[in-house]
């Protein structure tokens, strides 16, 4: 298990943090996530065998926000 | 051929450093670098491995890798950027509602406009090409919006903009195109414009609570003299080892923490621990990273470096602290998980009660739709607590008071009782000489030659005190003969042929001293008010009594009260005899003592309190008291000055000053109070401006909001929330302080 810490762009309401946690535990490998609006930091546990941080990355962008 | 990507899950240097060596193993590798931000590079001497191979490794490691080089300083340029953008899309958005504004005036019935027959002939048509635009480059909101809804199922406060005003685009597209209905250019424009003002407002607040982490981490330096070779080198921080020979000159700041081999001199501690006061430094003395060497030369050994210094262990401290979510803002949370879907709710049922039931116009009912989506985003409501908090560790940051997470400052404002620990916390810690009382033929100085000359060979604390005394009163000692310890009752020996005795007066009497009733008098006075007395007798005569004790930190009395007069029940633990501790407990306005509890038991103590239904902050120096600590509702360690004992304590106090303590809970009642201030603010805002939105008023009093002017006062409503965070800097401390201005 890997405990990623992600900078994430455009994270500019806590209801966004929200939205980028669900994305991102829709993937499979990751046991949880936790996104920041104070910091705007992302943390996530994940088994990389399951999953590959482009795969984190993707979700992310896909909600709208970037990854730093 | 060099090859650089990015290393995840790294926590610590001795993890990158794993990382490194799993690097380093790769066939063909010839150097590889790890730093604890994730940058990696390897150098490979043949072909490189795929990067699948190196994944791999790292993963092997216990780590994960990634094909993307990190960009220096990405985050500060991504976070500029995203003002920038802001501020652009705003300048952009105003600029072309301009033109608009006549229409949104005359729209809320404010003024009238004549306008010439051609505008007002292709006037649709302008509408259209002028609010395009401003859709177009605000269409991220849109985009998120919808991408909370489709891909993570939960609609945000985007969603919510985006639903409202593309209806209302929508609509207006459709009527300029020949569908029989009104046109809302000007509404959908505005509120967009407000929207990304708040956004950058927002944004612009957001990076200065911060500040105070900015702050920290600027103080770090960039540069060390290191003795190399007999040399002395400049080298970049980075490459300073553990056990190089380090010189500071005068002005110059401390590059790492290490220990003072040779040198003496003033430094300024203040941005570290908050202390105004210069410290004296010199031989054994320890040093502070990032700290300002003042006026002599120091020559140190480094002890610490990179992420390992106190000054960095600091900033991930002050980092995840802010990071972390206070219990009030997971039901925050929680609420506005469901606020949304009801607001949509809600919107469709206004809707649809204007449109069908109270047959008003499409366009009216619309409008409707519109003001509840706008008017209920939860933005405030998601600001209130991680801004205040921000701000509240911020300023306990500047005063090295330390929270280690959000429900530990939330926990505080709920607390009725405090424990302090005696020896180190309410006290100074070590004895210090009291009293000296010469008898009669003896002066003051005579005793405390002849008692620090003689016990100078003790190793009594007892005796330490009193050398230590004579010292710095820079009394010169005498020579002294035949030296002998008496096993529980004191000293003997000889000073220029007389016998010299120093202990109880057990000891004085097997040496049949006669005359010892008013020395003994005086020992029992001083006894009793917990200092511990040692009598002395020269050449066959009582010479005096000389007491020692622990005596009580400046600043206790003055915190004792201020805390008392908070309400809390103040409460002092120790292992010491219950005639010390309560004399010690009366100077410091303590009527609450436990004594003579053994340092295994305090736990147990703290946790009878907390069983008759009490809420209990423990205090102590966080070494020998860490299971009370842990076991207290608030365990706050103090003066761990060099050492920041992160693992005991929910609140770290950097200095040794108990005016902090009652600092730290002023500060977190300050923060808790701004975050129900703000709470408060953004339901209350919700609650009437939602009826209101919805029409409530309409039928007897004929108000209505319109859409635009809820997009302003919802913008205006997380301002007001931000804004309230960054007044927050402030804050006063009921204790009497100084802050260094640097430390500002």
């Amino acid at each position: 298990m890997v405990k990623a810490k992600f900078k994430v762009g455009g994270m500019d309401c806590a209801s966004c943090a929200l939205t980028i946690e669900k994305s991102v535990k829709q993937l499979k490998g990751v046991k949880e996530a936790k996104a920041s609006f104070a910091n705007g930091e992302l943390n996530v546990d994940y088994d990389p065998r399951a999953a590959k941080p482009e795969e984190i990355r993707k979700k992310v962008e896909q909600a709208g926000y970037s990854l730093i | 051929m060099k090859k650089e990507f990015r290393i995840l899950g790294l926590e610590s240097t001795s993890d990158a450093k794993k990382a490194e060596a799993s690097l380093r193993k790769l066939p063909g590798a010839s150097a590889a670098s790890v730093k604890l931000d994730g940058s990696a590079s390897a150098e490979f001497t043949t072909t490189p491995p795929s990067f699948e191979k190196i994944r791999d490794a790292v993963i092997d490691a216990g780590f994960d890798a990634e094909e993307k080089a990190m960009a220096k300083d990405a985050e500060k340029e991504a976070r500029e950027k995203e003002i920038r953008d802001y501020w652009r899309r705003f300048v952009i958005s105003l600029l072309l509602s301009l033109p608009l504004l006549f229409l949104f005036l005359e729209h809320l019935k404010l003024i009238t406009v004549e306008l010439p027959e051609l505008v007002m002939t292709y006037s649709a048509l302008i509408q259209f090409l002028i609010a395009t635009p401003v859709m177009w480059v605000n269409r991220i909101i849109f985009i998120r919006g919808y991408r909370a809804i489709v891909y993570a199922r939960s609609p945000t406060m985007d969603s919510l903009v985006g639903i409202g005003v593309g209806a209302s685009y929508i609509y207006s597209v459709l009527t300029t195109f020949g569908f029989p209905g009104a046109l809302y250019y000007e509404v959908g424009s505005f509120l967009l414009t407000f929207i990304v003002l708040g956004k950058y407002l927002e944004a612009v607040a957001r990076g200065r609570t911060s500040e105070a982490i900015k702050a920290l981490i600027g103080l770090q330096p960039k540069t060390a003299t290191v003795i190399r070779n007999k040399r002395e080198v400049e080298l970049p921080i980075e490459q300073v080892q553990v056990g190089d020979i380090i010189i500071v000159k005068p002005g110059e700041k401390i590059p790492v923490d290490g220990i003072v081999l040779g040198g003496e001199s003033a430094v300024d501690e203040s941005m570290v621990t908050g202390e105004s006061m210069p410290v004296m430094k010199k031989k054994g003395a320890t040093l502070i990273g990032a700290t300002i060497n003042k006026n002599g030369v120091l020559t140190f050994r480094a002890t610490k470096v990179g992420s390992d210094t106190m000054l960095a262990q600091i900033i991930k401290l002050v980092q995840d602290a802010q990071a972390s979510k206070a219990p009030i803002q997971e039901i925050v949370d929680k609420v506005s998980a469901y606020f949304v879907p009801v607001v949509a709710a809600v919107s469709i049922l206004a809707f649809s009660y204007w449109f069908f039931a109270a047959g008003q116009p499409f366009s009216f009912a619309l409008s409707i739709f519109m003001s509840v989506l706008i008017i209920a985003c939860p933005c405030a409501l998601g600001l209130a607590t991680p801004t205040a908090i921000t701000a509240g560790m911020g300023l306990g940051a500047q005063r090295g008071i330390l929270f280690k997470s959000s429900k530990s400052l939330q926990a505080v404002q709920s607390l009725n009782a405090i424990v302090f620990d005696k020896t180190g916390t309410l006290t100074k810690g070590e004895p210090v000489i009291t009293d000296v009382i010469p008898m009669k033929g003896f002066s003051e100085r005579e005793l405390l030659i002849m008692a620090a000359s003689v016990e100078k060979n003790s190793e009594h604390p007892i005796a330490d005190a009193i050398v230590k005394g004579a010292t710095a009163r820079k009394l010169s000692l005498l020579k002294v003969a035949s030296f002998k310890a008496i096993e529980g009752k004191g000293v003997s020996a000889k000073i220029s042929g007389a016998t010299i005795l120093v202990g109880t007066s057990r000891l004085l009497s097997d040496h049949k001293i006669n005359g010892l009733s008013a020395a003994e008098k005086a020992k029992v006075k001083l006894e009793n008010e917990g200092k511990t007395a040692v009598l002395l007798s020269a050449g066959g005569k009582v010479a005096g009594v000389i007491a020692v004790a622990d005596t009580l930190k400046d600043s206790t009395p003055e915190a004792v009260s201020a805390l008392r007069k908070k309400g809390l029940r103040v409460i002092m633990i120790t292992g010491d005899n219950w005639r010390t501790a309560k004399a010690i407990g009366k100077q410091a306005g303590i009527e609450e003592v436990l004594a003579e509890v053994l340092p295994q038991d305090k736990e147990k103590e703290v946790k009878k309190l907390q069983a008759k239904g009490l809420k209990v902050a423990m205090v102590g120096d966080g070494i020998n008291d860490a299971p009370a600590l842990a076991a207290a509702d608030v365990g706050i360690a103090i003066g761990s000055g060099t050492d920041v004992a992160i693992e005991t304590g929910d609140i770290v106090l950097v200095k040794n000053d108990l005016r902090d303590v009652v600092t730290a809970i002023d500060l977190s009642n300050f923060t808790m109070r701004k975050i129900k201030e703000n709470l408060f603010w953004a339901f209350a805002y919700n609650m009437v401006g939602i009826p209101v939105a919805a029409g409530i008023l309409f039928p007897f009093l004929g108000i209505l909001l319109d859409p635009a002017i809820a997009g302003a006062a919802m913008a205006l409503s997380s301002v007001s929330v931000t804004t309230n965070a960054s007044l927050m800097r402030f804050y006063k401390s009921p204790m009497r302080e100084k802050i260094a201005e640097n430390a500002r």
